[in-house]
């Protein structure tokens, strides 16, 4: 008995072994085991996938008491989205807070494995968290994601699945920045009315100097970025001391989340442990060009939709759509219900009071008729890094008077102003359950102008 | 995602007819000039994209020597 039970275990552990060597050789993860670069990067990574489960565990995007409320947004592939999801936040139940507690065990045990060297079971539980990522950004919730996301998913994906890691990382960053200036190329950051439009304007520098930091940008990604790949170590040097300067800068408007997926792989990349590389053309190379190719891919299926995407937002998720439009938008909706409800009358909040969203409800009337109440909301932001995005609205109306029997006509005006120009009146909808929203084409109830008509115009605003 | 909490927001004094946010001297005198700068970032950034291109068959080659 006790023969054939040790028998069984040295079968399984052979079995183990062979598995682990075809895992490991599958996924070149000798490569880590033999680089610092890859292992700090690797930490690096983890450390971005701990502030992300960090936004997540308390976000109301994913939960079922979303979805019940009608408020979740799908991508426009996959609307019914909200029919998946599983958990919810307190203090309605523990299970997300236990979920992300769950993740956040795992991470501790991916830097004990690294510790101790097991680095397939490592990359194993790596690869979980990725697939989970990838899983929520792209399929459960349209809002979660910004650009910094995307960043991390790809370049997690060149450091678990492709050989030449460390070549294809430092590829992967500088492409980057030279797929992310195409949404540059606009009055936004050439005149640079993005931050002159602002009420503090740039941080530091006067508005006149406004063009030329922003056009220097504008060069640096489109030609400076390559020098980090250099060989010529002055050239690489004063690459590296340019964008390190530039993510820290831009750490005033967006705080900490986007220079940690930034910084800490410019530094392990670039810094002190850089070395050049000539470029790969082999069959071993197929898999990180292939990701360079769905970078570009990703990037260009924003500049689908023929319509201008700052203004219709069309496409804008798609691809890196960092600062491409300082916005501000008004939303008026205007729900027809066959039930009484509420107290007849208006109220108009006092002028500064607090406003903890995205949108600020800035007046709303009710109004009892024969056939049931009218309620009018009017919501505005002032935020510039709130994308004003009209798909937004359609997809959480559209749910609403899905779930509310009651509910028998909403209608929708939108009011989008972008970089200090005029509020454009682009959606004036009668009656928005009944329009559809298609995605890569143009949505034919979004006007543009100069059809669109002028409603007024902005006060400078902030950025958030 | 969220922004914090306690933010306060502003009337906009969105329909109030006032004129567009001015321009400074520089902004405007490149607003008459926007068509061609656009045009020549995109050319630039299409030429580089070549290069690059060039310089990755060029070592596809070497590499096949």
């Amino acid at each position: 008995m006790n023969e054939r039970f040790t028998t069984f275990v040295r079968i399984i552990n052979a079995f183990g072994v062979r598995v682990g060597t075809i895992y490991t050789r599958l996924f070149s993860i000798d490569e880590i085991a033999a680089s610092a670069v890859l292992k700090w990067f690797w930490g690096a990574m983890l450390l971005f996938f701990f502030l992300t489960f960090d936004r997540w565990i308390s976000s109301g995007l994913t939960t079922v008491e979303t979805a019940k409320r009608g408020a979740a947004v799908c991508w426009p592939f996959f609307q019914e989205c909200y029919q998946w999801y599983f958990l919810d936040l307190l203090p309605s139940a523990y299970t997300q807070s236990i979920f992300y507690m769950a993740l956040y065990g795992i991470l501790l045990l991916i830097v004990f494995l690294m510790w101790r060297g097991n680095w397939a079971l490592a990359h194993a539980l790596t690869a979980l968290l990725f697939v989970w990522k990838l899983f929520v950004i792209f399929g459960l919730s349209y809002l979660i994601a910004g650009p910094y996301d995307y960043y991390h998913l790809f370049l997690t994906a060149v450091l678990l699945f492709v050989p030449l890691k460390e070549y294809f990382l430092k590829l992967s960053f500088v492409f980057f920045y030279f797929m992310s200036v195409t949404v540059k190329f606009d009055s936004t950051w050439i005149l640079g009315t993005y931050f002159s439009n602002l009420n503090l304007g740039l941080p530091i520098f006067p508005d006149v100097l406004i063009p030329f930091f922003t056009n220097a940008v504008i060069f640096m990604q489109v030609i400076g970025c390559w020098f980090l790949l250099s060989k010529r170590i002055i050239l690489q040097r004063i690459a590296l001391a340019y964008f390190l300067t530039f993510h820290l800068y831009s750490g005033i408007f967006v705080y900490y989340v986007y220079p940690t997926i930034a910084l800490p792989p410019l530094l392990i990349l670039f810094g002190p442990l850089y070395r050049h590389h000539t470029i790969p053309v082999s069959l071993k190379s197929v898999g990180g060009w292939t990701i360079i190719l769905l970078i570009s891919f990703f990037q260009l299926l924003g500049f689908i939709t023929p319509s201008d995407r700052r203004l219709s937002l069309e496409g804008n998720r798609y691809g890196m759509f960092m600062f491409e439009a300082n916005h501000q938008c008004i939303a008026t909706v205007t729900t027809h219900s066959n039930i009484i409800y509420g107290e007849e009358g208006v109220t108009i909040p006092r002028a500064g009071s607090e406003c903890n969203r995205f949108y600020c409800t800035t007046r709303r009337s009710i109004t009892h008729t024969e056939q049931g109440t009218v309620a009018e909301t009017t919501y505005e932001s002032p935020y510039a890094w709130n994308r004003c995005d009209p798909y937004e609205w359609w997809s959480k109306l559209h749910l609403r008077c899905a779930i509310n029997s009651t509910i028998e006509q909403v209608s929708f005006r939108f009011d989008h102003s972008i970089n200090g120009g005029p509020f454009y009146r682009i959606a004036d909808v009668p009656n928005i359950c009944d329009v559809d929203y298609t995605p890569f084409k143009h949505n034919e109830w979004l006007i543009m102008p100069p059809e669109a008509e002028i409603v007024g115009y902005p006060a400078k605003n902030v950025y958030q | 995602m969220e922004p914090a909490s306690s933010t306060k927001f502003l009337i906009l004094q969105s329909l109030s007819g006032n004129p567009p946010a001015q321009l400074t001297g520089l902004q405007t005198f490149m607003a008459e000039h926007l068509h061609s700068l656009i045009a020549f970032w995109h050319a630039l950034w299409l030429m580089t994209a070549f290069v690059l291109l060039w310089l990755t068959l060029v070592a596809w080659k070497q590499s096949k020597k």
